[in-house]
């Protein structure tokens, strides 16, 4: 989907108001996001709170009770785990 | 099939396959499926944000809440600058809390809020900002500038709060473009959809005021300025 975003766009072109183009901005936002929450998840291998895994339903204060810093490198997504 | 018709630029009739539909449903399906220009607002899609109120045949609704019949017709509300199809300007409305001073002047630290008094205006308490009382409001046309339904009702909801230890400044302000502009012709009653009534809150912040020594002034000119003794 993120490859066909080049492709998409906003049909009403008027400048003022313009909520068709306030919502595929909102879109491409979701998409970014999106994928930062699941590289985020995967990488917490735990259960905490909402994010719940049934191959671990354990919380582990030991590696995860840390925030989540999440960066680009090489245009790959990392998330690392830091008090 | 349904056809609605909507107040844009021009008149634009739509057709939808919908039933039971509320009015958001059926402009959100319009949005996506033959017209990304017609412009609505809309937040919550379930009557507490307030966003989303316009006119159906002449009658103020929260679209989210109004089911569509066959041949409605939808306008934006009245009393406010269109920016854009059924969006309009509330900047000026909501500048009438402002100039009522809708809000606590001096909280007593010694009352404490019981759950009866929390009663006394949990209704108005309830108002959403939609605007419709705004719109339904016969006396912009003669007043542009009336503190307006919401914003009087605002007024009582806090004139009312017993932990309120002096309201006579907000009694004072609303003595002109205020309470006594009023006609008490209850549109804004029939047209809310959290069941608040400003005519009978403008009623009671008359009682307030009578209390506090004022008076209505339509009265005093009808009598020639006052009765001379």
């Amino acid at each position: 989907m993120k490859k066909d975003i080049p492709l998409m766009g906003a049909k009403d072109t008027f400048k003022v108001y313009n909520t068709n183009l306030v919502e595929f901005l909102e879109f491409k936002n979701m998409l970014e996001i999106s994928e930062i929450v699941l590289v985020c998840a995967m990488k917490r291998n735990e259960s905490r709170g909402a994010h719940y895994r049934s191959d671990k339903p354990q919380e582990d204060n030991a590696k995860y009770k840390a925030h989540t810093i999440t960066y680009k490198e090489n245009n790959l997504l990392h998330a690392d785990f830091k008090e | 099939m349904m056809k609605i018709k909507i107040a844009r630029e021009a008149l634009v009739e739509y057709e939808v396959q919908m039933q039971d539909a509320t009015l958001l449903e059926v402009l959100n399906e319009i949005k996506t499926s033959q017209d990304s220009s017609l412009t609505f607002a809309s937040g919550c899609r379930s009557s507490v944000c307030g966003s989303c109120s316009v006119r159906v045949n002449g009658r103020e609704v929260l679209a989210c809440a109004y089911k569509v019949q066959d041949g409605d017709f939808v306008e934006p509300m009245k009393n406010s600058p269109v920016i854009r199809d059924l969006v309009v300007d509330m900047d000026k409305a909501y500048s009438f809390n402002v100039k009522a001073k809708a809000w606590q002047s001096s909280l007593s630290l010694s009352t404490s809020l019981t759950q009866e008094n929390e009663k006394i205006n949990e209704v108005q308490s309830d108002c959403i900002l939609c605007g419709s009382c705004y719109s339904a409001c016969p006396i912009y046309a003669v007043n542009e500038e009336f503190l307006g339904p919401f914003s009087l009702t605002r007024v009582w909801r806090y004139v009312s709060d017993v932990r309120e230890e002096d309201f006579s400044e907000k009694i004072d302000n609303i003595q002109t473009n205020g309470i006594w502009d009023c006609t008490l012709c209850n549109e804004c009653t029939l047209v809310c959809p959290q069941d608040i009534s400003s005519k009978s809150d403008i009623e009671k912040l008359r009682s307030k005021s009578a209390i506090s020594g004022y008076s209505n002034p339509n009265f005093a000119s009808s009598f020639g300025g006052g009765l001379s003794f």
